[in-house]
């Protein structure tokens, strides 16, 4: 029998170390890196650029520089994004990339670019709404300038066959992370959802070949692992952009009665459950793939997730959904109530928690007591 | 109704003239009324064509392509507007906690929170809320905000809505935007045309269109010229007075009342500086412009304060933002769609600090006051990066200072107004 922590100790010991992590990757690959900090930035053009792309995300630790340039009613992870910058935490990056989603990120973006954070440094331009057809051509001629400015300056040109090759790396990847979450729909999974968003997170952060070929090896040994007790009330979260600054809060969950088995939100089920059709033309599928409003609801219409919602609920049978409030968070902000009513409606107990409450683990494990009293009937 | 709303806030404005300041200000008379017993009028013909079934309803956020809306036969209202004079009248609150009691967090838009509140406590005519919608119709100008709320409103009546997308101005503001932007807008807006053919059975009509830019054109021009005057030293009219005829350019720009209504305004103002009568009755000793919408609330008080150490705001964002929301070119049918996006509140850090530099030299300011408001992020997140530019530029001091544009909870008068005391005493100093 496998001890889990053993079997996923590189990731977790990645995701503690990745500023060393990265430079060493960096050193050893001569490769550049470009950061990016929203699921809407067609990765795999960096990739086909023979770029790194290395997925921003906030970590639990004081914001302080930021503070002079970013109000505190900005949510944490265009502050966190801003405040790495700022302090050289990733020095490693060569470049940022923001799409066009929300106007936090925007606007940390912009003072970035002011302060001159990295060499390079794009604004993927995104239409909002993705049901008309004039959304598409927009979509397509940014992304077409997206695509040239990375040329631009890697040196490289972006053909047909490197674009095909980062498809099939990241489309590996999401493929892989999809069995890992398989795993999950069985009545005793192999590993606790804080444990399954350390492996995902790592994956965003340098998803590259030798993480698929890890990915490979820790399918495998989870059949070796003991597994976690029926018994524990099983959960989804749901939620924007969770990570590193919310796993103890999971972990707080799942300490005591719970278990994610899954999830809707940005660093999890929304990243991979899509992939880049490869029997189209691959700037055509790549583009495709990302113009899809039911990764966020930031995009209209934000609806759409909600039959999402309902069939995970369903096929991970899950007892009871975490709705995770990124505090100052607008697009979900007005989601949530009528997430709550979705699930309400669906019979599916829902407990909303703001991330602002993240920090008092103790309240919130109160509160996670008094919400699986309620799911057992006690 | 009418005589009702405009008795109201003709005491409500008298009440609040409370402190030593209000002595010192001399008011604008009836360009503060005006705009109110119109808006007046218009919510009554609104509710009776509504519950006639002679004309629709639609919601718009602000930044909305007017001239072509008042094409068709349609009422159409503005939540956000709704919100500033619910805002003003001192009900804000009452209305956000029922949208909070709904689960609507208080981080978000303190117009919205208004909105949804009156609709979840169930207002109706009796209590001044707008009628209720046929369909919506939103422009989102750098407010994603806008998108969900409008998404929320579309869901919860059940009615249609209209996304006019609008891209970044990601360049100077008066350099031409990307051909596929510019194209994307079009088409947009041709579809927009269709959309409200299918909404009211009406055909469009382009010259009734063009008859309305050229109002929308003209009420540019005068209000433009109307916060010209404040350029003047001293300045004839206190910027906080000039909120109050906002309204027209915001709403109505599309149509003949709003030039009607700017004719009267400039007509006051033409007639104060004839008279040689300024916005403070004795010595104006510091200008200063104002960054970020107003607190609604206290519309009367800021002012006041200021007076009360002879100074004044003369120029502010919100009321320079209008001319640029209402430049709909100087050309044929295409052209009058292009320009609509070069809106303040779609511009980068740098064109707005740009902007700030040419609005405090134009109206000869000393000092500026920035809001952090917590009612409008798109609004409130550059500020940080525009109070040190600007001030390194200009050599002008600035003020920052806590808000809400719309919710009282996250505005105190006696930090504020100790902050505005002690920076006009830095300023006497320099």
């Amino acid at each position: 029998m496998k001890d889990i922590n053993e079997v996923i100790k590189d990731y977790v010991d990645f995701n503690k170390n990745t500023p060393e992590k990265m430079r060493e990757l960096k050193k050893s690959t001569g490769k550049k890196m470009i950061g990016w900090t929203c699921n809407f930035v067609p990765t795999e053009l960096i990739m086909a650029a023979g770029m790194v792309p290395v997925r921003i995300l906030s970590r639990p630790y004081s914001i302080t520089l930021a503070e002079t340039s970013l109000q505190s009613f900005a949510c944490n992870v265009s502050r966190s994004y801003l405040d790495q910058l700022l302090k050289g935490q990733l020095d490693y990056l060569d470049g940022v990339v923001t799409p066009k989603v929300c106007d936090p990120l925007q606007c940390a973006h912009d003072i970035q670019q002011r302060h001159d954070c990295c060499s390079y440094s794009h604004f993927v331009q995104m239409p909002a709404e993705l049901e008309s057809a004039p959304s598409k051509v927009w979509w397509e001629n940014d992304v077409m300038l997206f695509k040239k400015s990375l040329e631009d300056f890697s040196g490289n040109e972006i053909t047909e066959r490197d674009m095909k090759q980062a498809i099939s790396v990241s489309n590996t990847t999401r493929r892989l992370l999809r069995q890992l979450y398989q795993l999950r729909k069985e009545s005793s999974p192999p590993l606790y959802g804080y444990q399954v968003l350390q492996v995902v997170l790592a994956g965003m952060i340098a998803p590259t070949e030798e993480y698929n070929q890890k990915l490979e090896k820790l399918l495998k040994d989870l059949s070796e692992v003991q597994k976690i007790p029926e018994s524990k009330v099983r959960l989804m979260v749901i939620g924007s952009t969770i990570d590193f600054t919310e796993m103890e809060l999971l972990e707080e969950f799942e300490k005591t009665e719970g278990v994610f088995v899954t999830d809707d939100m940005c660093t999890g089920s929304r990243w991979i459950h899509r992939e880049v059709e490869t029997s189209k033309d691959p700037f055509a599928a790549i583009l495709d793939r990302y113009h899809y409003a039911g990764f966020c609801a930031a995009k209209y219409p934000g609806g759409i997730r909600f039959e999402n919602i309902k069939k995970l609920a369903k096929d991970y049978k899950v007892q009871g959904a975490v709705v995770i409030l990124e505090k100052f968070c607008d697009p979900f902000g007005f989601a949530t109530p009528d997430t709550e009513k979705m699930l309400k409606e669906s019979g599916i107990p829902a407990l909303m928690i703001e991330s602002a409450e993240v920090g008092a683990l103790g309240q919130a494990r109160t509160r996670a007591q008094g919400f699986f009293e309620m799911i057992k009937g006690v | 109704m009418v005589e009702e709303t405009k008795a109201g806030i003709d005491f409500l404005i008298e009440s609040r003239r409370v402190t030593e300041g209000a002595t010192k200000i001399n008011y604008l008379k009836r360009s503060k009324e005006i705009s109110g017993e119109y808006m007046a009028q218009y919510y009554q013909e609104a509710w009776e064509a509504k519950r006639s079934g002679k004309t629709k309803v639609c919601w718009v956020t602000v930044p909305f392509p007017s001239s072509l809306m008042y094409t068709f036969d349609i009422h159409v209202f503005e939540p956000e507007l709704d919100g500033v004079f619910a805002g003003f009248m001192g009900e804000a609150v009452k209305w956000q906690l029922h949208a909070e009691n709904k689960g609507y967090s208080r981080d978000l838009c303190s117009y919205a929170r208004v909105n949804l509140g009156r609709i979840f406590a169930g207002a109706g005519e009796a209590e001044g809320a707008m009628p209720p919608p046929d369909f919506l119709v939103t422009a989102r100008m750098n407010c994603t905000t806008y998108i969900h709320w409008w998404e929320m409103l579309s869901r919860h009546f059940n009615i249609p809505l209209f996304i006019l997308d609008g891209p970044f101005c990601d360049r100077p503001r008066h350099e031409p935007i990307a051909k596929h932007h510019e194209e994307y807008w079009i088409k947009r807006s041709y579809d927009l045309i269709a959309f409200l053919e299918e909404q009211t059975g009406q055909k469009f009509d382009r010259d009734r269109y063009m008859e309305n830019i050229g109002y929308e054109r003209e009420a540019r021009v005068l209000w433009d010229e109307i916060g010209k005057y404040s350029q003047r030293v001293p300045s004839p009219v206190n910027e906080f007075d000039l909120l109050f005829p906002m309204m027209p350019i915001c709403w109505w720009r599309g149509k003949k009342l709003a030039v009607d209504v700017y004719k009267e305004v400039k007509a006051e103002l033409q007639e104060r500086v004839d008279k040689g009568i300024t916005a403070l009755v004795k010595e104006e000793r510091h200008r200063l412009m104002l960054v970020s919408n107003p607190p609604w609330f206290r519309l009367e008080m800021l002012p006041q304060w200021l007076a009360e150490v002879d100074s004044v705001f003369v120029v502010s964002m919100i009321n320079r933002m209008f001319v640029d929301y209402a430049d709909v070119g100087e050309g044929n049918f295409e052209d009058t769609l292009r320009g609509f996006y070069r809106q303040y509140i779609n511009l980068d850090i740098e064109e707005r600090i740009k902007w700030g530099e040419e609005l405090i030299r134009d109206w000869k300011c000393d000092a500026m006051a920035l809001m952090d408001n917590r009612g409008c992020k798109p609004i409130a997140f550059p500020i940080p990066e525009m109070a040190m530019e600007l001030e390194k530029r200009l050599k002008i001091p600035c003020l920052r200072f806590e808000g809400n544009m719309n919710d009282p909870r996250d505005f105190n008068d006696q930090k504020v107004r100790a902050q505005f005391e002690t920076f006009i005493e830095l300023l006497e100093q320099r």
